[in-house]
């Protein structure tokens, strides 16, 4: 095991698979020179060329647009976008070829694509710099859905989605990039598609993903000194949802709250919820609860925004109103 | 001026009595006379007739509503009447009572609420719900429960369970006890209820038996049966040959056929024999008035008319008046002899047992014969030991020569 920050694990599985495979190639903005706006491929246009890491002019339309075309030539492109807010401008890219290339072309042709996204707020960076954008790909079948919330799952997950033949949204959170935590030396995958387990507990399951998983840690450490036993579920992927191993916890629970950044009225909560209410009808001894942000941008005044921002105490606050004791 | 549909009194001892039906809606007309809606009170239905022409204007009671005497039951608008008159008449109807689980509960209505009291649905999380339909608990009888706005959830089943309250199958390791059972009164049964406590507080009842060898009476019973069926078509049964002779007896030894008024003992003018009967486990005690001066023939007539009646729930209040002294015959339920109560103000009752074969010695020959406990409950204020023993005597003798019965 060997202690390393979400970044350094980002960057080490995709040197990996670099290594690994030669059709895979980085293309996004200051890559190359500038080492990647959060500094996650410094050091890889040494090692590797710019034919590897490809530095593009400010279009995310391009990026997306490139790398559509060149996994359907066979390469396996690792996409950057700069913030995940700037998926809007390669949304055409995205929604309309990325998304539906393998069904229009009954599978006859793979879309080995990874696109990379940092997203969500906390660092004052204001309404254009920090959204969380999960929810608006949730809609969009076709496009898997990975968002790790520690170094360990971030290194197995990215090379899991590289190694995947169907278009990956890879979306990582600022404020884990200096995060760090145990991985395993050597080669290891974790698989998409499987949520865990990440701490055990009886009284309600409190299910969340990326950054808010740390939060709902805390929150889970809060309420234990007050005698409530809460389980954490790492969703860890949106699509494929492991509704299995969600339900599961809840039945055993009876209780559930979902927790994310993004704003609570159209988010993957409600369609985390639905689908348990589903699974889990009988076993639900409470409504299932929701703590996301508020219904407005997210605003640049730091007091604001973390005012707007799902914090510990809210969910601490949210589980209490759930579970009666 | 709107008129008012009073809970009229049908027996003089009738407080209130209970809705049946109503045989009008409101808004229909009505004609004076006509029937508008059934009550029920001591024992026997009766039908409430409009007292004039007009419209059922508005219903105050409910089918199962108990209403005192001379209350209103309903408001009939007349030819006349102005909308300020009517306006003062527009009460609310009671809420209907329902019952749950052998109580009474009164369904309140409100006029305007919350959405989950106006459906009537309970609070329960699903899995509260799933552990109660698997354990077979009424959420109704688990009450409010702890989740927040009252909800019943999960914990509140599992205490109630194990509190061991309403369980269906031995799921529990402990016996689970059982809620209590309440049953209203219903109008009958307080009427039975009140008669008999006031025998228990104002007679003073001594119980004495006598057999009587039945085995003539029978022969003679068996033989007339058959032949007045088909001669008279009359069904002739023992309690009308029991009736007879009884009331010739009560002819006889009258302070028997008497009540006690104040400073005087009344001895009545008429033998008026009630009989109790049973159906669908409920008391009626029909009076055959004169019975001392019908024949036996007659008596079984009558006898058989009151078993049609009440069978078709048409007994009158009337048919079950002026009673001077009752006969229970409880031999059919296998009783060898019985204490039975006085029918207050009656002063006397018979009670007649089963009828037993018994060996019996005829000189020095020992023969079968058909044997029968009667005991005769008379109130000791106003009749004495020997005078009751006399009573007893007559009938033992006119039953056990049955043919006198007939002259």
């Amino acid at each position: 095991m060997t202690i390393l920050s979400v970044r350094q694990a980002i960057r080490e599985a995709m040197r990996e698979e670099l290594l690994r495979d030669d059709k895979v190639f980085l293309i996004g903005e200051s890559l190359g020179p500038y080492g990647g706006s959060f500094k996650l491929t410094e050091g890889l246009l040494a090692e590797f060329g710019p034919e590897k890491i490809m530095d593009t002019p400010l279009s995310e339309s391009a990026i997306v647009g490139c790398s559509v075309g060149a996994a359907m030539m066979g390469f396996r492109p690792i996409a950057e976008l700069m913030f995940a807010d700037f998926v809007t401008i390669g949304m055409d890219q995205l929604v309309n070829n990325a998304a539906k290339m393998i069904y229009l072309h009954d599978g006859a042709l793979p879309l080995p694509l990874v696109l990379r996204m940092p997203e969500g707020g906390g660092a004052t960076m204001g309404p254009h710099h920090s959204q969380c954008v999960e929810s608006w790909i949730l809609n969009i079948p076709g496009l898997k859905i990975v968002l790790p919330s520690n170094a360990h799952d971030a290194k197995g997950l990215l090379k899991s989605a590289v190694r995947d033949d169907n278009p990956v949204v890879f979306i990582e959170h600022k404020l884990l990039y200096n995060e760090k935590g145990e991985v395993p030396e050597g080669e290891y995958t974790v698989p998409i598609g499987k949520a865990k387990v990440v701490r055990e507990g009886k009284d309600i399951s409190i299910i969340s993903y990326s950054y808010m998983v740390k939060k709902s840690l805390e929150a889970a450490d809060i309420l234990a000194k007050e005698g409530i036993d809460a389980e954490v579920v790492d969703v860890r992927t949106l699509r494929p949802l492991d509704v299995e191993t969600l339900a599961e916890s809840v039945r055993k629970t009876e209780k559930a709250v979902i927790v994310h950044e993004a704003p609570v009225t159209g988010g993957a909560g409600g369609e985390i919820a639905a689908v348990l209410q589903e699974a889990a009808f009988d076993y639900l001894d409470a409504p299932i609860g929701r703590v996301g942000a508020l219904e407005t941008p997210v605003p640049y005044s730091y007091t604001l925004e973390q005012a707007y921002l799902p914090n510990t105490q809210k969910i601490v606050d949210k589980v209490k109103q759930l579970v009666t004791r | 001026m709107p008129a008012e549909l009073l809970m009229p009194r049908v027996a003089p001892a009738m407080q209130d009595g209970m809705v049946v039906k109503w045989l009008k809606n409101e808004g229909d007309k009505v004609q004076k006379g006509e029937i508008v809606v059934e009550i029920t009170s001591e024992k026997a239905s009766c039908d409430v007739e409009a007292q004039a022409d007009g419209i059922l204007h508005r219903i105050l009671a409910n089918p199962g509503d108990v209403i005192p005497v001379n209350k209103p039951l309903a408001i009939i608008s007349l030819a006349g009447d102005t909308p300020e008159e009517l306006a003062k008449f527009n009460v609310a109807k009671p809420n209907p009572a329902i019952v749950v689980d052998g109580k009474t509960v009164e369904v309140v209505i409100p006029a305007a609420g919350p959405a989950d009291i106006l459906d009537g649905k309970i609070k329960a999380s699903p899995l509260a719900r799933r552990i109660a339909a698997a354990e077979g608990v009424d959420l109704a009888l688990v009450g409010g429960g702890s989740g927040p706005d009252g909800r019943i959830i999960k914990k509140d089943v599992l205490a109630f369970l194990a509190a061991g309250a309403a369980v269906k199958g031995g799921r529990l390791a402990a016996v689970p006890s059982l809620p209590d059972r309440r049953i209203p009164l219903t109008v009958m049964r307080r009427e039975t209820t009140n008669r008999l406590r006031l025998s228990k507080e104002n007679t003073i009842p001594v119980t004495s038996v006598t057999e009587i060898d039945l085995t003539d009476l029978l022969d003679l019973y068996k033989s007339a049966k058959g032949v007045w069926q088909e001669v008279y078509d009359v069904n002739v049964t023992l309690n009308a040959f029991f009736i007879k002779a009884v009331a010739v007896c009560l002819r006889k030894h009258d302070l028997l056929n008497s009540t006690l008024a104040g400073d005087e003992i009344v001895v009545r003018g008429s033998v008026n024999v009630g009989l109790a009967m049973n159906h669908n486990d409920q008391l009626f005690v029909p009076v055959i008035r004169n019975a001392d001066a019908l024949s036996v023939r007659e008596i079984a007539a009558g006898v058989a008319a009151y078993v049609g009646k009440i069978k078709d729930n048409k007994l009158t209040v009337a048919d079950m008046s002026d009673g001077t002294f009752t006969i229970t015959n409880v031999g059919p339920f296998d009783v060898q002899f019985s204490t039975p109560v006085i029918a207050y103000p009656q002063v006397g009752i018979l009670g007649i047992g089963k009828v037993n074969e018994r060996p019996v010695f005829a000189g020095d020959a020992i023969v079968k014969r058909h044997l029968c406990y009667f005991s005769l409950t008379y109130d000791h204020r106003v009749i004495d030991g020997v005078p009751a023993a006399a009573f007893r005597k007559s009938l033992k003798e006119l039953l056990e020569r049955p043919l006198s019965l007939l002259g």
